[in-house]
């Protein structure tokens, strides 16, 4: 089926924030720093106009402070104003705002505005932060520790006494910029009641409930559209002040106010992903089972607390023993300020870092127990029938087949074969290199009781008068196909055609209720609750059947509702009756809608096998990934085309962040490559033979079986590829290489071990 | 709010002699592809100037063959090169540097005159044409047209720092025929990265005379003139070859980034321009 | 002509050339008689003027491709052809695909191999495409990929884009 989206999308008649944007709307453009750390003020001539504000005069209009309603009360978090107050405190942090009658005006006169800037000494590495000796990112904490979170068991020092196998990996994930090809937009415009606002985001409700708290109006005063996203991968899942401001603006001076990022100011705006360093520590028996794990991480949070920041260590920790069955688990992870731009949600959200750190430390342990990878992991997996299974951090797996995954991807890459290949042309003196990667994802955000937003999605879905239906989420996709998965759910369940329904997401216009999309919520949590709206209307739909059919048990069938004796009426007269109560008795109420609202009992988990072949040309270090094979598991499809297309979106993201991507700082905190030149992200030039294969493992969870599947593809590819590299420089001894494997470190560690030949 | 006052100005001038009047106007930009103008005025607006527009003068545009030398007018488009009948019938290899240079979009609108005023580091032509031994007939302010050889246009700072306009690029054809482009295309579809081009003249026996220009390794293109003279005049073997590697990037400050330190990027030069050589060895006339 | 002294210059005032250009475009069939500012860019002028927002910026560095049009027929970037350029010149953008038969075909093969996530890299691709294929007859997948290298895109993995351009390219070298 073609997606609903595309008709749209295919013509140019998308509705992205940029494209929506009110006639007579002035423009905003923001003065950033260009230093990591700087102390600043700003001149202001008495009695000149001035076309810009800084924040003592959103202070003036009681914008004081981002509210923080949802991070975790025991982190450390200064108040943080809209605006940098006195201090700037990474490359790209926002001082002031000036407005101009066009988006060219607004960045002239931003240019304009005099800022006298002293520099400070920074700190741009999360590990320097946690050195005493350090600047201070907020001076007044006494400290750069955001926060810590930690699950000890000290059953695990036991183990690491006992087992005669030990094994200590440090592995670093650099920040990682998200890079979607639309900018942040925001705009917002006065109403009679209150604020229109469209911004490009994932989570429109929270960015109402935040703006509403900010501004000091209520949250029925505002209305947020996300419209057409032109990707988010987890960038925009957070509040940022842009758009605070832009709608602090539309409402003070009443008129609307337009913002659109230039790429080089997203870049060091929006939030940097990964950034994420890990000690992982295995126990391990003579028989090469791992027994228990010690990992201490340290996440760069930069120079403020965003939404997400806790949480990506904390999902690293608690997923660290990855699919395997491990007794013990000891995690400690801490959270570092930096001058830096602020840490954010990226694709896998910490869940790659779990299966870099685990996956790689699963190859080192094959090799050094000489054993093959995939025999080594088979021996340590958790087995398929002991599922549900709950691991020594207390997350239970609902359900899962490791071991039918390692098989499938033997089977379906001929490992036998390509390892007899290899010696061959190792024998030629080649640099080849088989990696594999069998990971477990947490998808489905999630209970409510482990969310501060609340993990629930409500959903309703309504007839309307003509027999059209309207479904309702609060979902808040950027590409993800949302609008055709639930489209077919519902066709399935109303027994309609996918033509007549239409799917209403991204808004918080006629939608209360969402916390938007994020952590692959898509197919596990919003589909199952269209699902139980969708069955709700059907029984909603018989009693007014019953009702004008004289009967008592009308049914479905074949998309019109029957009596026992073969009358029928179908779903435009329902509608029709129910919209104008003709024929309807008095005490019925009208229109014909249901709700459902689904907290899911638990995280789903879907699963896979990757397997990468790479060589490595010797006399530059390019790294060529000849061939992938990939096992994706995510239960049951909803819609396959969506799955495949998520899979290879985020395949390719992941190849950018093992390959390619990476932000570094010089000396003076600047990041290199703030143009999208200068930051590479893979090409249509990046060619990689490639099959993909799936298994289909229902999740017991919810009705529908289906378990997410948006991030996997990112989570799994990159310690493949990785193990595959350090497998292809095991023998000649240069393994000691990291995130990303760029040309010139491989043929640096090539180049370090001709020397001792 | 209003808009500050703007002395933006622009004329699309038809004639050379046009062009060369405006040259004398303060604030005068030429425009041809836009490709390097227009992204820099976005990201520094302008407040005055006057932007004097390339594009309909049609001896700008011209592709001759004449005299024995072929040339090629400052605002034919890299896809126009590419696809010239004049080119492909006379001087294919140049057609073939046309088609790799940026990316589809970059051909179809950047001009050879535009790539050559740009100093950019990651530069096709800059790198061929000077092998090629390419002149540049230019006008500059004040005066009439005066021709530059393009390896001394490179590091003409002067020249460069003022507006003028360059007329066409001249070569002769032949000079294909001893050159060797080895190019690798670099992360960003932003052009060559550590590429090497070099011309030339090998009678079997001695190199008489050479041309070694790298791009895509240091700030600016640049020509590795303590080679070409390690070079000349040798009978080119392996020792011959390996002392002028070496000599490579005297004196350079090569590029230090995420795609590489010096070190590397010496290296990747070195090896470049021993396979080039190697190849032209091998295909001498 | 009256000349308005901006704010930091430093003296001389140049005596030629106009504030605004008249320029006549045809855009998706349509003329358009427009007074342009020299420093406009087509692609502001065909979103704020005309309207046309199917084509989009996501750069400033002449990089993403998600704003390639097609001037007399040729895959250029709207964000780096200024509009006064544009004088008598046809252009063609996304929202005009289903008045060709490549376009249109393009866009039905977009949609059947799901070439198209969060749209916002489409408009080019498909600008592109139908550049392509109106050049060069079935081009294999090597050389799409060669033709897309200025177009970025995070959603899909490029697969399924170079998919429906060949199959679109097969069909229509068929007919």
């Amino acid at each position: 089926m073609r997606r609903v989206e595309d008709q749209r999308l295919s013509t140019g008649r998308g509705r992205f924030t940029a494209d929506t944007v009110p006639r007579g709307a002035l423009y905003a453009s923001f003065v950033r720093s260009p230093h990591a750390c700087a102390d600043f003020t700003i001149e202001r001539q008495d009695g000149a106009h001035s076309d810009f504000f800084s924040q003592r005069d959103l202070d003036a209009g009681h914008l004081r402070a981002i509210p923080f309603p949802t991070t975790p009360s025991d982190c450390i978090k200064p108040p943080r104003s809209p605006l940098a107050r006195s201090t700037a405190r990474h490359v790209g942090d926002a001082v002031a705002v000036a407005l101009g009658c066009s988006e060219r005006e607004a960045f002239r006169a931003a240019s304009l505005v005099p800022v006298r800037w002293t520099r400070l000494p920074h700190v741009s590495d999360s590990i320097l932060a946690a050195d005493p000796s350090s600047p201070l990112v907020h001076p007044e904490l006494g400290s750069n520790v955001a926060f810590t979170w930690e699950a000890r068991d000290v059953a695990v020092a036991r183990h690491f006494e006992e087992c005669p196998v030990r094994l200590r990996r440090q592995l670093a994930h650099p920040r990682i910029v998200a890079m979607p090809l639309e900018p942040r937009t925001v705009w917002a415009a006065p109403t009679a009641r209150g604020l229109q606002v469209a911004t490009s985001t994932q989570v429109p409700h929270i960015v109402r409930d935040v703006m509403a708290a900010a501004l000091g109006i209520p949250t029925s005063a505002i209305d947020v559209v996300a419209g057409d996203v032109g990707g988010g991968f987890g960038c925009k899942l957070d509040v940022y002040p842009e758009e605070l401001i832009v709608a602090w603006l539309a409402k003070h001076l009443g008129r609307p106010v337009c913002w659109i990022a230039r790429r080089t100011e997203d870049i060091v705006s929006t939030s940097l992903g990964r950034g994420q360093y890990g000690v992982l520590e295995a126990a391990v028996s003579g028989e090469g089972r791992i027994r228990a794990l010690r990992y201490e991480g340290t996440q760069d949070v930069g120079a403020y607390m965003q939404l997400n920041a806790p949480v990506m260590p904390m999902l690293t920790a608690l997923m660290i023993s990855g699919c395997y069955r491990v007794e013990a688990v000891d995690a400690v992870v801490r959270g570092l300020y930096t001058h830096t731009t602020p840490c954010g949600a990226y694709r896998g959200a910490g869940r790659p870092e779990a299966t870099f750190h685990i996956e790689t430390l699963l190859d080192d342990l094959a090799a050094e127990l000489d054993a093959d990878p995939i025999e080594l992991r088979r021996r340590n997996v958790i087995p398929a029938d002991a599922f549900p299974y709950t691991t020594p951090l207390d997350i239970t797996f609902d359900s899962g087949d490791y071991p039918g995954a390692l098989a499938e991807l033997e089977s379906i890459s001929g490992y036998a074969s390509l390892r007899e290949e290899q010696q061959r042309r190792r024998a030629r003196g080649e640099f080849v290199g088989l990696g594999v990667s069998c990971f477990v994802e947490m998808t489905g955000l999630g209970p409510s009781r482990t969310l501060a937003t609340g993990g629930w999605t409500q959903a309703t879905v309504s007839l309307e008068a003509d027999g059209s239906v309207l479904v309702s989420c609060g979902l808040g996709p950027s590409g993800q196909g949302s609008e055709t998965m639930l489209t077919l759910t519902v066709a399935e369940v109303l027994q309609v055609p996918p033509e007549s329904i239409r799917v209403r997401l991204g808004t918080t216009v006629g939608v209360p209720h969402g916390t938007g999309t994020f952590g692959s919520r898509g197919a596990a949590v919003a589909a199952p609750a269209v699902f139980g709206a969708a069955v709700r209307l059907v029984d909603r739909a018989a009693s007014i059947a019953s009702s004008l059919l004289e009967t008592t048990s009308a049914r479905l069938v074949d998309g019109n509702f029957e009596t026992s004796d073969g009358r029928h009426i179908g779903w435009p007269e329902i509608g029709r009756a129910a919209h104008y109560g003709a024929g309807l008795p008095q005490d019925m109420p009208l229109g014909c809608s249901a709700s459902f609202n689904y907290d899911p009992p638990g995280f789903t988990f879907p699963h896979g096998a990757y397997l990468a072949v790479v060589s490595i040309e010797p006399t530059d270090g390019q790294v060529v990934v000849e061939r992938l094979f990939t096992v994706d598991d995510c239960g049951n499809e909803i819609d396959p085309a969506g799955v495949d297309a998520q899979v290879a979106g985020a395949l390719w993201q992941g190849l950018g962040a093992v390959l390619m991507e990476g932000v570094a700082f010089d000396d003076a905190g600047r990041p290199t490559g703030t143009t999208l030149r200068r930051c590479h992200i893979p090409r249509s030039t990046l060619v990689i033979p490639w099959a993909a294969h799936r298994t289909h493992t229902p999740s017991p969870l919810n009705p529908l079986g289906t378990k997410g599947v948006g991030e996997c593809g990112t989570i799994g590819v990159v310690p493949a590829v990785f193990n595959a590299v350090r497998d292809a420089l095991r023998p000649c001894g240069a393994v000691d290489v990291g995130l990303p494997l760029r040309a010139h470190q491989i043929w640096k560690a090539l180049r370090s071990t001709d020397v001792n030949r | 709010m209003t808009d500050a006052p703007r002395g933006v100005y622009a004329l699309r001038a038809r004639t050379l002699d046009e062009v060369a009047e405006s040259l004398t106007e303060p604030g005068a930009m030429l425009l041809a592809g836009g490709q390097s103008l227009l992204p820099r005025l976005r990201s520094t607006p302008l407040s005055q100037g006057l932007l004097v527009d390339l594009s309909g003068v049609e001896a700008l545009r011209q592709c001759t063959l004449a005299d024995g030398w072929i040339r090629l007018g400052s605002t034919m488009t890299h896809s126009a090169i590419a696809r010239s009948r004049t080119i492909l019938e006379n001087a294919p290899r140049l057609a073939a540097i046309a088609g790799l240079i940026g990316d589809e979009e970059v051909r179809n609108r950047g001009t050879l005159g535009g790539a050559l005023r740009e100093p950019h580091p990651r530069s096709d032509w800059a790198a061929c044409l000077t092998a090629l031994d390419t002149t540049l007939e230019v006008i500059r302010p004040g005066d009439g047209r005066s021709t530059v050889p393009l390896r001394d246009y490179l590091s003409n700072d002067d020249l460069r720092n003022e507006v003028h306009l360059i007329v066409e690029a001249r070569l002769r054809p032949e000079a294909l025929a001893s050159f060797h482009y080895e190019r690798q295309a670099g992360d960003a579809a932003g052009g060559p990265n550590c590429s090497i081009a070099v011309s030339t003249s090998y009678d079997g026996v001695h190199i008489s005379k050479c041309n070694i220009v790298v791009t895509g390794a240091a700030p600016r293109t640049f020509i590795a003139t303590a080679s070409e003279e390690a070079l000349c005049g040798t009978t080119a073997t392996k020792e011959h070859v390996d002392a002028a590697a070496a000599l490579l990037c005297d004196g350079v400050t090569l590029l230090d980034d995420s795609e590489g330190d010096p070190k590397y990027r010496a290296h990747l030069i070195g090896s470049r321009f021993t396979t080039a050589i190697r190849e032209l060895l091998r295909t001498a006339p | 002509m009256e000349v308005t002294v901006p704010r930091g210059y430093g003296g001389r005032v140049t005596t030629r050339g106009s504030a605004t250009l008249p320029t006549r475009i045809h855009v998706n069939g349509v003329d358009h008689r427009l007074s342009l500012e020299p420093d406009r860019a087509l692609l502001e002028v065909l979103r704020d003027d005309l309207g046309l927002t199917g084509s989009h910026r996501g750069c400033e560095s002449v990089a993403c491709g998600a704003c390639t049009i097609l001037l007399d027929g040729e895959p250029v970037r709207a964000c780096a052809v200024a509009g006064f350029q544009c004088d008598g010149a046809t252009i063609e953008t996304v929202e005009s695909l289903r008045n060709s038969p490549e376009g249109s075909l393009l866009r039905t093969r977009f949609m059947d191999a799901r070439a198209i996530q969060c749209g916002f890299c489409t408009p080019g691709m498909l600008m592109a495409a139908t550049g392509l294929l109106r050049r060069s007859a079935c081009p294999t997948a090597p050389q799409i990929r060669h033709a897309l290298e200025g177009h970025l895109c995070r959603c899909t993995g490029y697969h399924a884009i170079v998919k429906a351009i060949e199959v679109a390219g097969a069909e229509l070298a068929t007919c």
